[in-house]
């Protein structure tokens, strides 16, 4: 294949994927410059791989360069000192009990507040790994595989951190508003 | 299907991820019942609503030429100059590597219909990994865990130990196969958590030892000593059959 042939053939099928791969960018790094910077890093490293890409599951091979480029450019200091986001260390908290309380239970982590700002920055106190799967079930619609397959994780893992990440999401919403509502009535 | 099955299962079946075989069971649920089909909308309704906070912003304008012109620069650069350095090259491997290996798991993990109660198994391990109730009670905090199973479920599991090789028990739970309670516990595996559930044997001859597999979960169902086990894991069926073993199905050594 001519090297044309090849960056049209990799334009065709990666750039169906050029918003998805900006907004996990976004959430990612937590600002603009850097998302902008991060999908055309990603996108570059992408194409040098192209040979390996399948149309039927280029988005969450796409996905997956995006967020390991992300991690590569947090290894390198200078990125990192620009960067707010390196709080992994929270990582995978390990199972612990639930705490019992069946009022809880048939909930699910329902939103009970429909405030897109609010929910936005409940979402960016969240550490990177669950902001990322949170984009990739809500937003991208993806597939538990899929998702195993972007996050180079196995698939009990997504589910648990899925399960976590909504818990938290939904409960930071909910004192969000709750503390935004004492604060107004103080006033 | 059963109010109880349903209620459980609705968060993956508006994942889109419950077993197969299960979902025409959940819809004529669904048309029936008059909590059911509310919980699902409001489930359906936070999907919407997250959909649309956390993708509402589009990329920049120009960011497609950008990238389209960085892909010409590469490929106008004279080889010499494009070449990566070493490590880089070697990187490319691991990871085209990695990224193949995952994308042929997702070719082969297409279901299959599986036996009506190794789908609720499925149903039951993944449902719990989603739900924050992996374990009601975690293990080695001084009390044997029989015990806490102890009213809470009309017998008492037997409860084998393998932290030695490489399979600690994390805790256990209350879980439901075909409307009864039964006990599941919970080992890891590495970076796997397995659930084993356990129940009386029905009576009659023992069960066949069968296993399983769906959507990169693997199943084993066998039976020992008067009770029924049904082991779950997203490990492949190899390895699964070797955590059966370790667990007491000797069926598989």
């Amino acid at each position: 294949m001519t090297q044309g042939a090849k960056a049209e053939r990799f334009m065709r099928l990666a750039s169906a994927h050029l918003e998805a791969a900006h907004n996990l960018a976004l959430w990612l790094t937590g600002n603009r410059s850097d998302a902008e910077d991060l999908t055309q890093d990603a996108f570059l490293r992408a194409f040098r791989f192209s040979d390996q890409l399948r149309g039927e599951s280029a988005k969450p091979w796409l996905l997956k360069i995006v967020r390991n480029t992300h991690y590569s450019r947090l290894r390198n200091v200078r990125f990192m000192l620009r960067s707010t986001t390196f709080d992994d260390a929270a990582g995978e908290a390990e199972q612990t009990p639930a705490d019992g309380n069946p009022a809880d239970d048939p909930e699910d982590a329902l939103l009970r507040v429909e405030n897109d700002e609010l929910i936005r920055a409940a979402m960016r106190a969240l550490p990177a790994d669950q902001r990322a799967i949170l984009v990739l079930r809500e937003v991208e619609d993806m597939t538990y595989n899929e998702i195993a397959v972007a996050l180079d994780i196995p698939i009990g893992t997504v589910m648990s951190r899925l399960g976590r990440a909504r818990k938290l999401l939904a409960d930071r919403v909910k004192n969000m508003d709750q503390e935004a509502a004492h604060a107004t009535r103080r006033s | 299907m059963r109010h109880a099955e349903a209620e459980r299962w609705l968060p993956l079946y508006a994942d889109d991820e419950m077993d197969p075989s299960t979902t025409t069971g959940m819809e004529a649920h669904l048309r029936v019942c008059e909590a059911c089909g509310p919980r699902l909308e409001a489930l359906r309704r936070n999907h919407v609503v997250l959909a649309r906070a956390l993708g509402r912003e589009v990329a920049p304008a120009g960011l497609r030429e950008r990238i389209l012109g960085a892909i010409a620069a590469v490929e106008d650069a004279p080889i010499g100059r494009r070449a990566l350095p070493a490590w880089t090259r070697y990187a490319a491997t691991i990871v085209a590597s990695a990224v193949l290996a995952s994308a042929a798991t997702l070719a082969v993990t297409r279901s299959k219909p599986v036996q009506p109660l190794a789908a609720m198994v499925f149903n039951d391990h993944m449902r719990a990994l989603t739900s924050h109730r992996m374990i009601e009670v975690a293990a080695g905090d001084g009390r044997p865990i029989q015990s806490w199973f102890q009213g809470r479920l009309n017998f008492i599991p037997p409860v084998t130990e393998r932290a030695r090789e490489g399979l600690p028990l994390i805790g256990g739970r209350v879980d439901y196969i075909d409307g009864h309670a039964v006990a599941a516990l919970v080992y890891g595996r590495g970076r796997h958590l397995v659930s084993l559930f356990v129940r009386p044997a029905p009576g009659g001859p023992p069960p066949r030892p069968a296993s399983a597999e769906r959507r990169g979960f693997n199943c084993v169902h066998w039976g020992a000593g008067g009770f029924e086990y049904w082991a779950v894991a997203d490990v492949p069926a190899t390895e699964m059959k070797q955590i059966s073993r370790l667990l007491g199905n000797r069926s598989a050594a």
